[in-house]
């Protein structure tokens, strides 16, 4: 259940730090991103790959920080394929995926 | 250089860098780690685990810096001048202290 | 001298990956399926079922080996788990000599099914099926070439972070092809790096052996006993009576729970230096040291080990535990799984980007060179022939006569027999019907899995489905998840666009028509 919150964490972040470079905003929202949403959205980037590094890491320690790992992998990969296949659909992921961390984490914590 | 080198000159190229890269790339690379385990301020068994661990991306960066380096000359050049200084650090441990 | 330096490592970078590219490709495939070594070894034993009290076993286990082979010196017993019913086990006769089996939890004596299971992609992964110690250098030769090819691509590409998220399908093949490569090796990069450099560590001590000689000289031991501690000592030489095991076992089971122990190890059976060694079954930890407990094998009681420990030893145990993943629960392991896959599908789109890129267009008046011609072929020979062979090999384990003499090597020998038809069968096949028609080979191979297991066995996807047992309907689930994807790309090579209007056709299309 964590590891599925972190994931989403990780997705989230990664559709983020996706849509702040420019090639990718311009296909997916359309015109250049301003510098103020480049930074805010590299901020919810950073946030959630470091929420993700958290969940992991207080719930499974040492095996956790490996754990996060993998699962940037697998988030950065989702959203290479979300953006290969369904490029419009990726803010809306990215923020269905935001939105379901805190309570898919909140059962994880309540489940162990 | 700017004339085009012929092709037998381009194969040979490759066939040296390979060659060291490879065979010289081994044998640096455990010479690496001798050095290392008979120099690091440790314990005799962790510093020949350390300097084992540690001759992989030593061998890696040889062959990396094989193929990377300018010409063949320069190549033979710089690999024996690092040999060279490995070398004598060995020299001068097994001086100090010859394998029990 | 920048653009000098890219291009030589993107030189290395092509070179580095396609010398061992097959290679590579066959130990990722094999690797991925050892992180399920135990799933496939009960898969491959469905007479075995999931023992209720493993000490049991165990001790029956290691009655049966003293029994049918009395005067041996040393025996070595695995507990079944929750995962894998069977017990490995080694014993050393008097004369020196090993052999092994697997156990039956039930009855001690080894199973009715002779077959490797799950060892023998284990073992294929790091020795190749060759005698030892080639195959091993091999596998280091590949890991190296592996993490050079690693380094060099990643100095090579130019816009790895610009082209993080970039895979672009439905562009021209080429690109495609180069997208998928590029995306597939950068996202798992740590994975890679680190999968490369920690498999070289699994088998230091045969490949670096250097650094401890030059510290201990001729005295090897002294470094042995200063690392793992003392537990393997020589025998005495006095014959002396041996204790018990089954209250060792106990004590073992109190400590660490049923299911706690991994194996038992009885050294120097019968003599008076005899040592019963039990460790623990750990996925608690990443480094890769079992807790063990120690007892006199001749009088049963308690010894502590002495083992030392220190920042180097604790990195290396570290990272060979990293390379083996045990102690990854189920979400970690399908990562590594997951991560294999990507670095399967890497390799394999590496080694077809490099004949894309160079297949002679017809319109260039010259047809393919040998060695092109020769490297098209294998390519789809060892893509496919890798996964199906590896097919193979269940079906024999499910065709395969019980009593069959040799069983498990037979087993064995059908994945090279598999194997070496597909590498023919490809290079005798025009271009685009060998990757079609092998894609179908493989699709069948696995899709006919499940049917075969259920039509042989008690044990089908029905079943353990209704029985709730996830390891074997998980095998049976994934064979039938990887026959959809052959036959997913048997569809899309056979759907490939061919005779678009002159002027748009690219040279993939002209090249695949003047193949047929």
């Amino acid at each position: 259940m964590i590891g599925l919150a972190a994931l989403c964490a990780s997705f989230s972040g990664f559709t983020a730090l996706c849509l702040a470079m420019e090639r990718h905003h311009r296909d997916v929202l359309g015109g250049k991103p301003t510098a103020r949403r480049r930074m805010l959205l590299k901020a919810a980037g950073a946030a959630g790959v470091i929420v993700a590094l958290a969940l992991l890491a207080s719930a499974r320690a040492w095996i956790g920080l490996v754990e996060w790992v993998g699962v940037l992998a697998a988030g950065a990969t989702l959203v290479a394929v979300v953006l290969a296949y369904r490029p419009k659909a990726a803010p809306l992921a990215g923020i269905i995926a935001a939105t379901a961390v805190l309570p898919v984490a909140i059962a994880g914590f309540l489940a162990s | 250089m700017t004339r085009p080198a012929s092709k037998a000159r381009v194969a040979l190229d490759i066939t040296g860098r390979s060659v060291l890269a490879v065979l010289g790339g081994y044998a640096f690379c455990s010479l690496a780690g001798v050095v290392l385990a008979r120099w690091l301020p440790m314990s005799r068994s962790e510093a020949a685990i350390t300097g084992s661990i540690l001759a992989v991306p030593i061998f890696v960066g040889a062959a990396i810096w094989c193929f990377g380096v300018r010409s063949a000359p320069r190549m033979w050049l710089g690999a024996s001048a690092a040999t060279a200084v490995l070398g004598a650090l060995l020299w001068i441990s097994l001086a100090l202290e010859p394998i029990r | 001298m920048k653009a000098g330096f890219r291009q030589s490592m993107a030189f290395l970078h092509t070179w580095s990956g396609l010398v061992l590219g097959w290679l590579l490709f066959a130990i990722f495939l094999t690797g991925m399926a050892s992180y399920f070594k135990a799933e496939i070894h009960a898969w491959t034993r469905p007479e075995l079922h999931v023992a209720a009290q493993p000490m049991a076993a165990v001790q029956r286990g290691i009655d049966w080996i003293e029994k049918a082979h009395p005067g041996l010196t040393s025996l070595y017993v695995t507990a079944p788990t929750q995962r894998d019913p069977s017990m490995q086990s080694y014993w050393q006769t008097a004369d020196g000599k090993f052999d092994q089996a697997w156990l039956d939890p039930k009855t001690g004596a080894p199973a009715a099914r002779e077959t490797q299971g799950g060892e023998f992609f284990y073992r294929f992964h790091y020795e190749l099926m060759m005698p030892y110690p080639w195959g091993r250098w091999l596998a280091c030769a590949a890991a190296i070439f592996m993490l050079v090819a690693i380094v060099s691509g990643v100095i090579t590409h130019k816009r790895i972070f610009k082209d993080f998220f970039t895979w672009r399908p439905s562009k021209a093949a080429q690109r495609a092809w180069l997208d998928a490569h590029n995306m597939l090796g950068v996202l798992s990069l740590p994975f890679h790096v680190m999968i490369a450099w920690t498999g070289i560590i699994t088998l230091l001590t045969m490949a670096m052996p250097w650094p401890v000689a030059a510290n201990y000289g001729k005295d090897e031991a002294a470094f042995y006993s200063d690392t793992l501690g003392n537990d393997f000592i020589p025998a005495a030489g006095k014959p002396a009576g041996s204790a018990p095991t089954a209250p060792m076992l106990a004590a073992a089971a109190k400590r660490w729970g049923e299911r706690g122990v991994n194996a038992v190890t009885v050294i120097n059976k019968g003599d008076a230096a005899s040592r019963v060694l039990i460790s623990r079954e750990s996925n608690k930890r990443i480094g890769y040291r079992p807790d063990m407990l120690r007892f006199d094998g001749v009088t049963g009681a308690s010894i502590d080990g002495g083992r030392k420990t220190g920042p180097a030893l604790e990195t290396y145990e570290v990272m060979y535990g990293l390379h083996m993943g045990r102690f990854s629960q189920p979400i970690l392991r399908v990562l590594y799984f997951l991560s294999g896959v990507g670095g399967a599908f890497m390799v394999a789109t590496g080694l077809v980007l490099w004949t894309v890129k160079r297949r002679p267009s017809p319109l260039d008046g010259k047809g393919a060179g040998f060695g092109h011609a020769l490297v098209e072929g294998l390519n789809a020979g060892a893509i496919l022939g890798v996964p199906t062979a590896m097919a193979g090999f269940f079906w024999a384990n499910r065709l395969l006569p019980l009593g069959m003499a040799q069983r498990g090597e037979w087993e064995s020998r059908t994945f090279l027999i598999v194997l070496g038809l597909m590498i023919a069968f490809s290079l005798l096949r025009p271009i685009r019907r060998r990757w079609v028609e092998g894609a179908v080979i493989a699709a069948a191979a696995f899709g006919l899995l499940p049917v075969i297991n259920a039509l042989t066995t008690d044990r089908g996807l029905i079943a353990s489905l209704a029985a709730g047992d996830w390891g074997m309907a998980g095998m049976d689930l994934t064979f039938l998840g990887l026959a959809g994807m052959f036959g997913w790309i048997a569809l899309r090579v056979s759907k490939a666009p061919r005779g678009k209007p002159v002027k748009k056709r690219n040279r993939l299309d002209i090249a695949l028509e003047g193949a047929e």
